[in-house]
């Protein structure tokens, strides 16, 4: 189905059995002393052991000076080797060629977990990070090569097949070749050659250490930022690297002044980025890696078929299910788990500082606690609620052997998730649901569909336990500014009629701190709303939100013309004109015909309390929104975890 | 039979030649355009004849030049030809005899039954060439041909030869032999488009590498693998801010507008239905 994706590759000493790559990612499973761990080594190898083709560690940091947060590899200590030789052994014996990521982050981090200044080539603040950088002298210059060339000394010696260069997403390489934030005026600053100079010093450092291994680099094919490198600058930049001798090129896109590029949420269109590799491909023979946004082997086959590159990257694919390659290779499509691009547990849990996990795969960085195993004494099981969370715990509990019973009181499973990817751009969402949906049907669990089960049916059952994923349902608005104006909570809000909507003055209310107002604004706003403004009480409307998306929705938001109004609260209103302070000023906005109160859900618990009372000796569990309203990522997350333990 | 015919582009000047003050700024690049030899198309188009009154014959185009040369070989494939050889090397006036020897080395090397070529240049127009070939080669040379025919059972050519004053001459000659091909009354035929384009794949190329004294020798060089070509691929245009780029891969190029969102079938099926009438693709019946 796929004969290029699964042609072998082979770079150098080293053969890929298959073009699917991930490329190195942050996992946060280190540990705070900057040691390979159990969990790190469990992670990838699950993945080799999904068939993947090649594997790109980690960035690790190369140098004392990038250590970027507590669970970073310290590649810079000979401490790291017996843990990284046994990662590296651990991959190798599937057949998966591994890659050491050579990384220093330069000016792209803070310092609070190093506690030294961080370093650049020029003392310009990163506008994300907003800390000044230390200017390196001439002698620090060297100090990193060397660094760079002692850290793949020590990769070489555990056992890595190659070297990979990082010179993407603004880090310190990419610092010094661009001129934004590049303003020496020594030998290292000013002209092409010159930026160029720190780059090629560390690849042929590397090199020269990497004795039969194969070295390459990743480098972003666009720096997106008006004065800032261009895609034909980086077609020379990796002409002239190509010329001293490079294995193979990853591109990439995304720095500091474009950040959601790094990881594209399901705003972006899918292998959107893929123009960068092809660029590239056309000017040179060395193999050429594609990545962002590819989550599917269909178009990575296309994109191996049009010639656009020569290894396709799907790291996220790969994170959301580890057997997407072997899947693929055996035609079962339907039964790779999508990534739908959420962020809200990669991403965004690297951003709270915590491992990385899936909104889909719970089970990522659990893979030795959360694996199935049969049951030791299959039961009967009844699973109330066919949502995300319910379907989960359905699904892994038939796979234990257990036999179940779905009961979900609408026509229709998803729960939740329906109308939660019913907003504009959420629509991917719903996959993660499909997916379930197709497993459940697949498997011999059965599903009763547009019932509602009642006491009665757990009592006739003869259940051994039952799991509650009964959701949470949004009641009356919590707050009532006047009763001139109608108030709805966010269920009557996605309900509306055309007429209902139709050039009418809309106020957002958001109490729920995350994606849902701005959601719900942006579908009023794109259903011809005359005006939508969002107040938030916080300092920011939608205060949780996953960094990425919130930046992506905000642009939306813009073009729609939403406003957005923070740190606000409404003082009176009269008659139909609301007047709001705003960090000391008054804001009127006059003329709301309605006002949507986005709250939290409050919990479904009726059943539950209901066998507690009458069946006290049925074992139940809570699962999801039913436990304590929350996120999607949390019920598929609650419902693998019991469905282990039941 | 194989046929070798030998191309080259020329010089032609673009602008008027008496308004330039000297003669470097006519040969200034700004003045001058590049197009292939008008006698090479002629013997070019000599060979297709050929090709066309007897079976097995087998063409080789071969150019000496800059990668400018290229174009001629792509024409020569766009009229027929089976083969093309680019030298990678540069010749310039007056070292005629030198370029005799290295393509004589190159047609040795090919293997030919005949050699054709242009009678001279449209710019040098020394038309020292072709005869240089022949004599380094030791073979017979016929000059300002303007007609070529085989005879019947395997007989020696018979070649019809420009003597001036609108008299031809008839000869006979064996093969293999060199003719160099005045231009006539038989017009060089259009190159196919497909073919024209199809060449760049084709063409095997040689590098020089120049002996002490005369002696050069040729060195083949690798060309590319087959690989699937890229097909086009969304790029955003480059002549754009950061912004504005950033915008187009988002929305794949196209604007994004407030749009009405269909709440049900009958509610979209009436939108249809107004937008038909409106734009007065249906008539409004009521």
């Amino acid at each position: 189905m796929f004969p290029r994706l699964f042609t072998p590759l082979t770079i150098k000493n080293a053969t890929l059995p298959n073009r699917i790559i991930a490329t190195g990612h942050l996992t946060h499973f280190a540990s705070t002393d900057g040691l390979v761990t159990q969990r790190m080594i469990d992670y990838h190898e699950a993945r080799a052991r999904g068939g993947i083709g090649m594997i790109i560690t980690e960035s690790m940091a190369v140098h004392p000076t990038t250590a970027q947060s507590q669970y970073v590899v310290h590649l810079y200590d000979d401490k790291v080797l017996p843990g990284l030789t046994e990662l590296v052994s651990r991959i190798k014996q599937y057949g998966t060629v591994v890659v050491c990521q050579l990384h220093h982050m330069g000016r792209e981090m803070i310092s609070v977990d190093t506690m030294r200044p961080i370093v650049a080539p020029s003392p310009i603040m990163d506008p994300m990070k907003r800390e000044v950088p230390h200017e390196l002298s001439r002698a620090e210059i060297k100090e990193m090569v060397e660094s760079y060339a002692a850290a793949a000394e020590r990769a070489v010696k555990a056992g890595y097949d190659g070297l990979e260069v990082h010179c993407a997403h603004g880090y310190l390489i990419q610092q010094f070749l661009s001129p934004l934030s590049n303003q020496r005026d020594d030998e290292y600053g000013g002209s092409f050659e010159n930026r160029l100079r720190f780059a090629r010093e560390v690849i042929a450092a590397v090199k020269a250490v990497a004795g039969d291994r194969f070295v390459g680099i990743r480098i972003d094919g666009d720096e997106f930022a008006d004065g800032g490198l261009t895609m034909e600058d980086v077609q020379q930049i990796i002409l002239a690297l190509n010329a001293d001798g490079l294995d193979y090129i990853g591109l990439s896109v995304g720095h500091c002044l474009n950040y959601p590029t790094i990881f594209p949420n399901m705003d972006f269109p899918l292998g959107c980025f893929t123009y960068l590799a092809s660029n590239i491909k056309r000017l040179v023979d060395t193999p050429v890696y594609t990545s962002h946004r590819i989550n599917d082997p269909a178009l990575a086959e296309k994109i191996l078929e049009d010639g656009h590159a020569d290894m396709v990257a799907m790291t996220r694919a790969t994170i959301a299910d580890p057997e997407l390659p072997i899947k693929a290779k055996e035609e079962r499509i339907d039964d790779i788990r999508p990534c739908v691009a959420c962020l809200q547990r990669c991403f965004g849990r690297l951003r709270m500082r915590a491992p990385i996990s899936c909104l889909g795969n719970p089970a990522v960085g659990r893979e030795r606690e959360f694996a199935i195993t049969p049951a030791t004494n299959p039961k009967k099981v009844a699973v109330v609620g066919g949502g995300p969370g319910g379907m989960e715990a359905a699904r892994v509990l038939s796979q234990r052997g257990h036999k179940v019973v779905l009961y979900e009181k609408e026509q229709e499973l998803g729960g939740m998730l329906k109308l939660g990817s019913s907003v504009p751009n959420r629509e991917e969402l719903f996959n993660i649901a499909r997916w379930q949906i197709i497993q459940l049907q697949q498997s011999n669990v059965e599903i009763k569909t547009g019932y509602e089960a009642t006491l009665n049916d757990l009592r006739a059952g003869a259940y051994d336990a039952v799991v509650f994923a009964t959701g949470a349902e949004y009641g009356e608005p919590s707050v009532v500014f006047t009763e001139n104006v109608p108030h709805i909570n966010l269920k009557q809000a996605l309900e509306l009629a055309d007429d209902q909507v139709e050039n009418k003055n809309i106020l957002v209310i958001d109490r729920d701190y995350h994606n849902k107002a701005l959601g719900i604004a942006e579908q009023l706003a794109e259903r011809e709303a005359a005006s939508v403004v969002v107040l938030s009480s916080e300092v920011d409307v939608a205060l949780d939100m996953e960094s990425i998306n919130k930046m992506m929705a905000y642009e939306r938001l813009n073009e729609l013309e939403v406003k957005c109004l923070s740190k606000a609260k409404v003082e009176r209103v009269n008659g139909k004109d609301f007047i709001v302070s705003h960090e000391g000023w008054e804001v009127v906005l006059p003329d709301i015909d309605l006002v949507v109160v986005v709250d939290k859900p409050k919990v479904n618990t009726m059943l539950a309390k209901q066998v507690e009372q009458e069946l006290p000796q049925l074992k139940t569990y809570l699962v999801g929104n039913c436990a304590s309203p929350r996120l999607t990522p949390d019920a598929i997350f609650d419902g693998y975890r019991i469905a282990l333990e039941v | 039979m194989k046929v070798v015919v030998l191309i080259k582009m020329t010089t032609v000047i673009r602008g008027n030649p008496n308004r330039a003050e000297n003669l470097e700024a006519i040969l200034d690049p700004g003045n001058v355009a590049l197009d292939v030899n008008s006698y090479d198309l002629a013997a070019l188009e000599e060979a297709q004849r050929l090709k066309e009154s007897i079976d097995y014959v087998h063409i080789t185009a071969v150019t000496v030049g800059p990668e400018s040369a290229v174009k001629a070989l792509q024409i020569a494939h766009g009229m027929g030809a089976d083969e093309l050889i680019w030298v990678d090397a540069q010749y310039e006036g007056g070292r005629e005899m030198e370029l005799a020897g290295l393509l004589a080395e190159v047609v040795s090397k090919q293997g030919f039954d005949l050699v054709l070529c242009g009678l001279k240049s449209d710019d040098v127009g020394t038309g020292l060439v072709g005869i240089g070939v022949a004599e380094i080669l030791g073979i017979p040379a016929v000059t300002r041909s303007v007609k070529i025919e085989i005879l019947p059972d395997g007989g020696p050519l018979q070649i019809h030869r420009h003597v001036g004053k609108g008299n031809r001459e008839v000869v006979h000659c064996p093969l293999p032999a060199v003719i160099t091909v005045e231009r006539s009354r038989r017009m060089p035929r259009y190159p196919g488009v497909a073919r024209y384009l199809a060449a760049r794949k084709k063409i095997i190329r040689y590098a020089v590498e120049q002996q002490p004294g005369t002696q050069v020798s040729l060195r083949h060089v690798e060309t590319k693998k087959a690989q699937p070509r890229p097909k086009k691929i969304f790029t955003p245009d480059d002549n754009l801010s950061a912004a504005d780029r950033m915008k187009m891969i988002m929305t794949g190029g196209m604007a994004r507008k407030k749009k009405k969102k269909a709440q049900s079938v009958v509610s979209g099926s009436e939108q249809l239905y107004n937008f038909l009438v409106k734009n007065g693709f249906l008539k409004n019946k009521a």
